[in-house]
């Protein structure tokens, strides 16, 4: 097992975590945790959802941390962002496939919900606005404007996550936006 | 460049993805364009309300059900190698054994009863005949 007091960098704590130390792997998952969450919760609307999701992605580290292969250029944070995008990816479909006829905006309603705590009511409403259009553009933009603006992860890096090409991941972001600042222009 | 060409680069001058020469047109371009200048702010207002939008964390409980599902997947994952381990050498010889039976199976086999109608001292000259017949 490797000496815990040394272990920091991610790569560091995957090949840890692939030796069977739990230590590391509570540090990774510490770091991670929330970035993903957030990351899943915004990508499929919905907290519990999200939650279970973001517990799955760190039992698949686990369990596949032994085959983790040090890149030239390659992240942990790619990878993990690449489990959680697919996981989500996958309970969107189930959804789609078993709640096609119910009309839930479950989802919309939580995010609503959440931002009562934001000061200005004018930027609390634009949040909204902005959030619940997030919601309605397609799936792949979405993905991509979120790694891009929230995860701070480069065309490449997203490319890698949603494997695309860097200049469909650059179309990706650009409709995103262009999309999202017509709700800015209203307001 | 025309503003048409400018605004479709604007998300990746952003996202600082466009290559150093595209990068100065557009900024030499929003210099004296105040309309892209406009719309380069939209965008950076989508990304300041995407940034604004409230984060959230894991349940309290969070990390503690996650060690706890770890702790069982390695302890199946323990449990099973040491049942591997026990019966390894078991279905090693029950494989082993079938493969025996199997293999008799397949030799043709006959009694010395039913060679008995044979004169004394043929089968030599049969076993050569065959063996000549197979050249």
């Amino acid at each position: 097992m490797n000496n815990f007091s040394s272990v920091n960098s991610d790569v560091e704590l995957i090949k840890a975590i692939g030796n069977g130390d739990h230590k590391a792997f509570e540090r990774l998952a510490d770091r991670y945790k929330n970035a993903l969450l957030n990351f899943v919760y915004r990508y499929i609307g919905d907290m519990s959802a999200a939650q279970e999701v973001t517990q799955e992605v760190f039992l698949r580290i686990y369990k596949a941390a032994y085959k983790f292969k040090e890149i030239e250029n390659a992240k942990v944070s790619t990878w993990l962002f690449k489990i959680a995008y697919n996981l989500s990816m996958n309970e969107l479909k189930r959804r789609k496939r078993y709640l096609r006829l119910l009309n839930d905006h479950a989802g919309e309603k939580e995010m609503v919900d959440r931002t009562q705590a934001f000061e200005s009511i004018e930027n609390r409403e634009l949040i909204e606005a902005v959030m619940s259009e997030l919601s309605l553009i397609p799936e792949n933009q979405r993905a991509a404007l979120l790694l891009r603006v929230n995860q701070e992860l480069s065309y490449r890096e997203i490319s890698e996550v949603l494997n695309i090409s860097v200049s469909s991941v650059e179309m990706l972001i650009f409709r995103a936006r262009r999309h999202l600042k017509q709700h800015i222009n209203r307001g | 460049m025309k503003c048409r060409n400018i605004r479709e680069n604007l998300s990746a001058y952003i996202d600082e993805e466009l290559y150093p020469d595209q990068s100065e047109n557009v900024t030499q371009h929003l210099l004296h364009c105040p309309e892209c200048s406009s719309a380069l702010e939209v965008l950076q207002k989508v990304d300041t309300v995407l940034n604004n939008a409230p984060l959230y964390s894991v349940p309290a409980k969070f990390s503690e059900k996650l060690m706890h599902e770890i702790d069982i997947t390695s302890s199946s994952t323990e449990n099973l190698n040491i049942i591997n381990l026990i019966f390894a050498p078991i279905k090693k010889f029950i494989l082993n054994f079938f493969t025996l039976i199997e293999s008799l199976k397949s030799f043709k086999t006959a009694t010395l009863d039913e060679f008995s109608d044979f004169p004394p001292c043929s089968m030599g000259y049969i076993y050569f005949n065959l063996i000549d017949q197979r050249k």
